[in-house]
């Protein structure tokens, strides 16, 4: 039987390939572009088989095909385009650029290239045609406003970049950075350094269903990166040269205090423009105005206790601390392709000063060669290489300091005056705060520089065995060494001793100096199996994959203090007792595969599921492996129903998985180690440690509609679970370790994002494209195993350890005390013997006891809880309400002009800095001058309100701001207008200028609402206002050619 | 004819694809082998990896944890963020308007209870100190089990002393501050895991310093890396142990009663074998051997002396500030040491809004070279000068009133307070040596002025006598929260009834 039915099978193919076989023939042809040009290296492929060519120099090609075949000419670039080979010999072809068509293939989290509108998850796309609106300053603001759900916050500090937020936070430890792959490079450094010149385009899948395929890695979501490749150009390489001046400076300055409430002298006349001459302070003669140096007394305050006596002089040192810091970048790239390579390469140099006084800034040297080889019709090997090198310098001191000292710092004090010795900004300048150091000091004396140098690179060779299946293998590396030198000079001043023999409250610390290195290697090695085939109306693509990764971080550091030989930067210059060295090393490893399909039929109807498996050196020896797993499915509705006035009509839905990694000592039994010295602070080993899964449900719907709206719609419920958490244990049940890290719980999110683009205008010389994002988040830890615990930036000033961990409540929330607003509060408790009656609100809003306002007895009372003490409860959150970024670009023939506006909505800010200020009299809330009399307040009850540093809901601020994030204006020259130039030898010309956070509209006292602080143990972001460097505003100056 | 032309062609374009799959594959594998050659150099893939950069728990109950125990045990008892700095500022011994460290919370006038949540700002000043001394116990258990097991030691003696030191140092530094202690040893938890109350965690603490002196007492060997700047001979190191033990024995007291019904003559027995020299522990720049509290009392521009301590050598200078005085005559005193220690301010930085009750007209400057030489130098952790008073206080106690005396007059009242000798008076002999342990003993060993303070009933009233167990702690082990100061706990016992003034 089994002979028979081969028989006959073997029969019938045998006519079959008889009837082709006879209709066989040689077809030529000329495949040119659509200003007439020919294209060399066009695939041209008899659909379906592997029986190609590639068109040669001139465009031109052969091909050996039946009558009844279609050949389907592809390039890259261009839209692909069929011919059904009849009669004819020669077919000429031409390829239209289609730009929206390559818009709308997404290859990241998917079992193949798919087109948008047949996604099954929500993966957003951002292309070169987006980013060239305005030069980024790095990759990361270049997402800023363009995609719903995507929440950027910038650092000020040049080179710092931004963090990336993708759907709201949802680790409680473990740092809410998505997953970023740079052309197959997982990134461990950061994309600050990333030359969004050399971007071609950002896929970011952000939900964990859509991120499921990049599994125990991509709980945060996931963004990936491609950059350009050569293009072919008939005139040969084509070279962009671009080139960008322009300045940064501090958009906003805060309000301070320019009264005190101390007595004056009664000459104090005479010492205005010089300095506040006190009552009770005796003055040498020739006092200079600035040091204690020969003062004696103390100032007496006055009476009345109101601020609102004038100072002898007013300095703005917020003028002289914050300069004007100069921006430039040059770029240049060549991109050429040819029948067998294409080759991009490009170089960068960027330089960012700052906006900090005597300080540098960041540099940036980079180039990149991705160069791509068709080795035969079935080998292709792509390279991608990008080397950069980086100089930092980082504001001497800290910015925690600096920023504290210039804030508080009374205005009388003239931060430019110099020291005894000659050095610049005196030591101490304010006589009334002996632990006040010129902020000015160390930014000119300090000096800190880090150079980075980083290497990423990838290869991937595709083996196209025969059709349907290839073999991608890939290899990619990423490697970074940093160098940090950091010097204090030996005649770096000290507080205290002698200086010279005399007593100015300093003296020279003989300085120090520390080397810190770092060397990191990061190595992926995948193989991929992927399967693209159609049968009928069901196409269907498929990828079997394994993953390796290894990733090694080694670091050292040494210290000495003192130096021998002052002038001479050499840990050898100093004495081995006053040496100190250290090291880590870390190393994570990772195995990982994972198998997805994905099936359509008839365009329409979608499916999609997939499954990975995770083992992870970083995962508790009992949990060495985890798996995730997805299944999505899409209908295309309008593929069904014809809806007047809609053309594309999808809705999809998702269930998937993905988690995040342990840190890397979390589950060791390991003793921290500092020169020989066991820690005493000890964390407990977790064999058990699991990952934390994120399970992602999602819903979406994308409309096309009045042939000029793009809308789409995705709400998103997902539930962290495992989440870590770093728990107190009792250190003498634990043999003395007090902390262990812990799978302790479950967060839940819900997550709302809409976008809706608009083609407003799309004539041939006017056009006018708006876009606006919306997304909202909200979070709920639903369930916590563990006591509740307050997490958040800690430091010398105890920033903001400030956010609770407790279940039912959010993640973000702020919690400490407050202080009481209604009687009603006030009468539930009363002090014994006290009625209702001894107690009025003031004016502003706070309960005192009635006929104290405006006394120094005035004292805002403090809300109690059941337990006697004051009420520990929430005070704010950090999480905003929602984010929309509008976008519009207008053109009109060659001008283009584009805004990004940036609305974040709610979002508590705990103004740390703001608090420090009223302890030292120097906020702007104290200054009584020409507050009229009867409603004056005394300093009395604003110390009250300071609460001795104590987290009080007065300090939290509404962090709510509208931002003209980015403006542009540009003129694009054409190659016409161009011709009679230089005999035609311009292609292009685009001349502009941007601006960035031109415009912040914000009831934020600070410098700035975009803060945040970070926070090492729970390795998250936390909206603390203390030492953060402000972001700045700034105007550059762009010219970009091309030939 | 049809039929065989299309069975040759089939075979022919079989043989044709199986040759370019063949082809393929040998490529393939090629290319395979090219990128792992390339990639496999140092790509490492197994799961299994070794922390290669701290010691295990199971490391640790070795010499060279030993060696570093009383470095654990000076570092964490003189942390910035440890109870050093309010305890001095509760004592009215120096004084700060500063929040740090809890300074301004628990030196306020009126003195409030301790906020003993773990959501407190300050909760850090007993939680490090908690944990830290546990840690460090948790390291002298494993060592005695190691000098008791297998263990390579150089010198057995040497090793168990510095173990039982561990032990005896840890325990006795939890006592001096809590009002209870969750003990163990190298058999185990003791008492169930229960915890003992202050006094009886002061004997055990006792019982191991007692074993640390017979090992010590047995042995000959010379402490030299140990205690930095420092090399003690056994015989050196005794000594330092039986004044050490005395420390620990005497300081336990919560009030008068406490401090009268101690021991008296273990106490002597202790300082009749203790110090003959001073325990200096030299600073390395503040890296790794620190006295934090110290370096932060004495720093320009933060604490300065309470003028309560001005008053006590001049009877003419208030003991409070005045109010609506912003500056004070310079003090005169009789004791020598008002010059050389003390350093007269004409300004004031604090403050008033905070309270001028932080206001004083003099700083400790008897330190400053500590600062000057960028926080190298020596400090005095337990100076002969300590031992004495100990010495003092025992004879007192025991009525040798003369050798209480005698022993007064030969120390530092004399030689460097260049005061006169005091009389063999019982009352006089008691304030020489509370004077002493307030002028001479200030900002020596942390906590020194509170401790005599407590025991003598003189801490301002609604002063905690002790802290409870940190918050944190509480909640990890399910104990419910309490705390004591203001009127919370018992009076006398966990909160001043009254005090100086």
């Amino acid at each position: 039987m089994k002979n028979k039915l081969h028989g006959i099978l073997t029969l019938l193919l045998a006519f079959v390939v008889q009837f082709t076989f006879a209709q066989e023939k040689v077809v030529t042809g000329t495949v040119i572009d659509e200003d007439g040009l020919p294209l060399p290296g066009v695939n041209v492929i008899e659909k379906g088989t592997s029986n190609g060519t590639q068109t040669d120099f001139d465009g031109e090609y052969s091909l050996s095909v039946d009558i009844g075949d279609v050949i389907v000419f592809s390039y890259v670039g261009f839209g692909n385009e069929e011919v059904t080979v009849g009669a004819a010999d020669v077919y000429d072809v031409t390829l239209g650029t289609d730009a929206a068509a390559l818009e709308e293939v997404v290859v990241t989290g998917v079992a193949g290239a798919t087109s948008r509108k047949k996604l099954s998850v929500t993966v957003n796309k951002v292309d070169s045609d987006d980013l060239e609106m305005i030069p980024a300053t790095s990759a990361a603001s270049a997402l800023q406003g363009k995609v719903a759900g995507v929440n950027i916050t910038n650092f000020g500090q040049p080179g710092e970049g931004s963090t990336i937020q993708l759907r709201g936070a949802t680790n409680l430890f473990g740092g809410q950075e998505p997953l970023i792959l740079v052309d197959g490079v997982i990134v461990e450094g950061g994309i600050q350094d990333i030359n969004t010149d050399d971007v071609a385009s950002f896929e970011i899948v952000k939900g964990a269903s859509a991120s499921a395929l990049y599994g125990s890695r991509a709980g945060n979501g996931v963004i990936v990166i491609t950059t350009k490749r050569g293009k072919f150009n008939q005139d040969g390489p084509q070279v962009t040269i671009r080139n960008d001046i322009g300045f940064s400076e501090i958009p906003n300055k805060i309000e301070l205090s320019k009264s005190h409430f101390y007595e004056l002298a009664d000459d104090y006349e005479s010492a205005i423009g010089s300095y506040t001459k006190y009552d009770g302070v005796d003055y040498p003669a020739d006092y200079p105005g600035y040091g204690s140096v020969g003062l004696s007394g103390a100032r007496a305050q006055s009476d009345d206790h109101y601020q609102d006596n004038p100072y002898g002089v007013l300095y703005d040192n917020q003028n002289k601390f914050f300069g004007t810091g100069v921006d430039n970048t040059s770029y240049v790239s060549v991109s050429n392709a040819s029948e067998f390579t294409n080759l991009f390469f490009s170089a960068d140099k960027t330089e960012n000063e700052g906006i900090f006084a005597e300080t540098g800034g960041y540099k940036r040297y980079s180039a990149r060669l991705n160069a791509d080889f068709r080795i035969n019709e079935w080998l292709k090997l792509s390279t991608n290489n990008n080397y950069i090198r980086t100089n930092n310098e980082t504001p001497g001191g800290t910015t925690d300091a600096t920023l504290f000292d210039l804030s508080i710092i009374d205005p009388d004090v003239d931060l430019s005056s110099p020291n005894p010795d000659g050095q610049p900004y005196y030591y101490i300048p304010n006589p009334w705060a002996a632990t006040t150091i010129n902020p000015l000091y160390p930014l000119a004396t300090n000096r800190e520089k880090a150079t980075r140098n980083r290497f990423l690179g990838s290869y991937n060779l595709n083996i196209n065995f025969a059709d349907p299946l290839n073999l991608d293998l890939e290899y990619a590396v990423e490697s970074t060494t940093w160098n940090n030198d950091d010097i204090n000079p030996y005649t770096a001043f000290q507080t205290g001793g002698l200086l010279d023999g005399q007593d100015v409250g300093f003296s020279y610390s003989k300085g120090d100096f520390s080397k810190e290195s770092s060397y990191s290697l990061s190595q992926k090695a995948q193989a991929t199996l992927n399967y693209t085939d159609s049968f009928g109306d069901l196409n269907v693509a498929g990828k079997l994959s394994y993953l390796l990764e290894d990733n090694h971080y080694e670091y050292y550091y040494g210290l000495g203090q003192d130096f021998i030989y002052p002038g001479v930067v050499s840990l050898d210059n100093f004495d081995n007792g006053n040496t100190f060295t250290s090291s880590s090393l870390n190393d994570e490893r990772a195995q990982n595969a994972f198998a997805i399909l994905g099936l359509d039929f008839k365009d329409r109807y979608i499916l999609d599921a997939m499954y990975r498996i995770d083992g992870s050196s970083l995962f508790g020896e009992n949990e060495r492996w985890n798996s995730y797993y997805r299944v999505s499915g899409a209908y295309r509705i309008s593929q069904d129903l014809n809806l007047p006035g809609i053309q594309e009509w999808k809705v999809h839905a998702a269930l998937g998985t993905a988690g995040q990694r342990p840190g890397f000592s979390w589950q060791y039994d390991a003793i921290g180690l500092t020169n020989g010295t066991l820690a005493t602070n000890r964390i407990k080993a977790n064999p058990d440690l699991k990952p934390s899964t994120t399970t992602e449900l999602e819903f979406g719907t994308n409309i096309n509609f009045l042939d000029r709206f793009t809308f789409e719609g995705v709400y998103a419920k997902s539930e962290t679970e495992d989440q870590f958490m770093l728990v107190d244990i009792f250190a003498p049940a634990n043999n003395g370790a007090n902390r262990q890290y812990q799978n302790v719980g479950t967060v839940e999110f819900t997550t709302l994002e809409l976008s809706l683009d608009a083609n407003v205008i799309k004539q041939k010389d006017l056009r006018w494209d708006l876009g606006v994002r919306f997304s909202k988040t909200e979070n709920e830890i639903t369930n916590l195993n563990v006591d509740p615990i307050t997490v958040g930036p800690g430091g010398v000033n105890t920033p903001g350890v400030i956010f609770r961990i407790k279940e039912g409540e959010e993640f973000g929330a702020m919690y400490g005390y407050q202080f009481l607003t209604s009687l009603d509060q006030m009468s539930q408790q009363l002090p014994e013997g006290a009625s209702i009656d001894d107690y009025e609100i003031n004016s502003d809003g706070y309960v005192i006891a009635a006929g104290t306002e405006g006394t120094i007895d005035e004292k805002p009372q403090i809300l109690i809880g059941e337990d006697g003490n004051r009420k520990y409860d929430k005070i704010g959150s950090q999480t905003s309400d929602f984010n929309m970024g509008f976008t519009s670009n207008l053109g009109y023939k060659g001008f283009n002009f584009y805004m990004l506006w940036d609305w974040k909505n709610g979002g508590d800010i705990y103004n740390r800095q703001g608090q420090w200020l009223t302890r030292d009299n120097r906020s702007a809330i104290m200054d009584m001058a020409g507050v009229p009399e009867g409603e004056k307040k005394t300093y009395d009850y604003y110390q009250g309100l300071y609460d001795v540093n104590q987290e009080n809901k007065y300090w939290v601020e509404d962090g709510s701001y509208v931002k003209l994030r980015e403006a542009s204006l540009f003129y694009s020259f054409t190659k016409d207008q161009l011709s009679g130039v230089a005999n035609s030898f311009f292609d292009g010309l685009r001349l502009g200028i941007t601006g960035r956070n031109l415009l912040t509209f914000t009831d934020y006292s600070g410098w700035d609402p975009e803060v945040q602080r970070y926070d090492d143990v729970t390795q998250n972001y936390y909206a603390i206002d203390y030492g953060v460097y402000p972001v700045s505003r700034s105007y550059t100056l762009s010219a970009q050619i091309k030939f | 004819m049809v039929y065989i032309q299309c069975r040759d062609l089939i075979r022919s374009q079989h043989k044709l694809n199986s040759k370019k799959i063949m082809k393929n594959l040998k490529l393939t594998f090629l290319a395979v082998f090219t990128v792992m050659f390339y990639a496999c150099d140092d790509f490492d893939t197994d799961l299994e990896v070794v922390n290669l950069e701290q010691p295990s728990s199971k490391q640790i109950g070795i010499q060279a944890t030993a060696d570093k125990l009383f470095q654990n045990w000076y570092n964490t008892v003189n942390l910035y963020n440890g109870p050093g700095l309010a305890l001095v500022t509760m004592a009215d011994q120096q004084t700060a308007s500063y929040g740090n460290a809890a300074m301004r919370d628990m030196s306020s006038e009126p003195r409030v209870s301790w906020n003993n949540n773990s959501t407190y700002g300050n909760a850090v000043i007993t939680e490090d100190y908690f944990n830290s001394l546990h840690s460090t116990l948790a390291d002298a258990n494993a060592i005695v089990i190691g000098v008791q097991g297998d263990g390579v030691f150089d010198d057995v003696n040497k090793y168990e002393s510095l173990a039982r030191f561990g032990q005896g140092a840890t325990l006795g530094y939890l006592a001096l501050v809590f009002d209870r202690v969750f003990a163990s040893d190298e058999n185990g938890t003791i008492n169930d895991g229960n915890a003992l109350n202050y006094k009886e965690a002061t004997q055990l603490a006792l019982e191991k310093l007692d074993l640390a002196i017979a090992a010590a007492d047995r042995g000959d060997f010379n402490m030299d890396v140990q205690i930095n700047g420092m090399t003690l001979s056994s015989e050196q190191w005794s000594q330092f142990l039986n004044t050490f033990a005395a420390r620990i024995l005497v300081n336990s007291a919560r009030n008068t009663e406490e401090r009268d019904n101690l021991d008296w003559q273990r106490v002597a027995d202790y300082a009749e074998n203790g110090i003959t020299y001073d325990v200096e522990v030299l600073s390395d720049g503040w890296t790794t051997w620190y006295t934090e509290w110290v370096y932060y009392s004495i720093f320009p521009g933060w604490l300065r002396t309470d003028q309560r301590i001005i008053n006590l050598m001049d009877e003419g200078s208030p003991d409070y500030w005045p109010a609506g005085e912003t500056v004070l005559p310079e003090a005169s005193s009789e004791d020598a040491r008002l010059e050389s220690d003390f350093e007269y301010l004409t300004s004031q930085d604090f403050s008033p809004d905070r309270g001028t009750y932080h206001f004083s007209s003099y700083r400790h400057s008897r330190y400053d070279y500590i600062t000057a030489n960028g926080w190298v130098a020596a400090h005095p952790e337990l100076p002969e000068a300590e031992n004495d008073l100990y010495l003092a206080e025992a004879y007192l106690q025991l009525e040798m009133l003369q050798e209480a005396a005698d022993v007064i007059n030969a120390g530092t009242r004399v030689t460097r307070g260049m005061l006169d000798p005091v009389d063999v008076d019982a009352g006089a002999i008691e304030d020489a040596i509370f004077y002493e342990r307030m002028i001479e003993l200030i900002n020596g060993g942390m906590g020194l002025g509170f401790f005599e303070m407590r025991a003598n009933d003189l801490l301002q009233e609604g002063t905690p006598k002790h802290f409870p167990i940190p918050g944190a702690a509480l909640d990890a082990a399910g104990i419910p929260i309490y705390t004591f100061g203001g009127t919370q706990g018992e009076a006398g016992v966990d909160y001043s009834d009254g005090g100086w003034r």
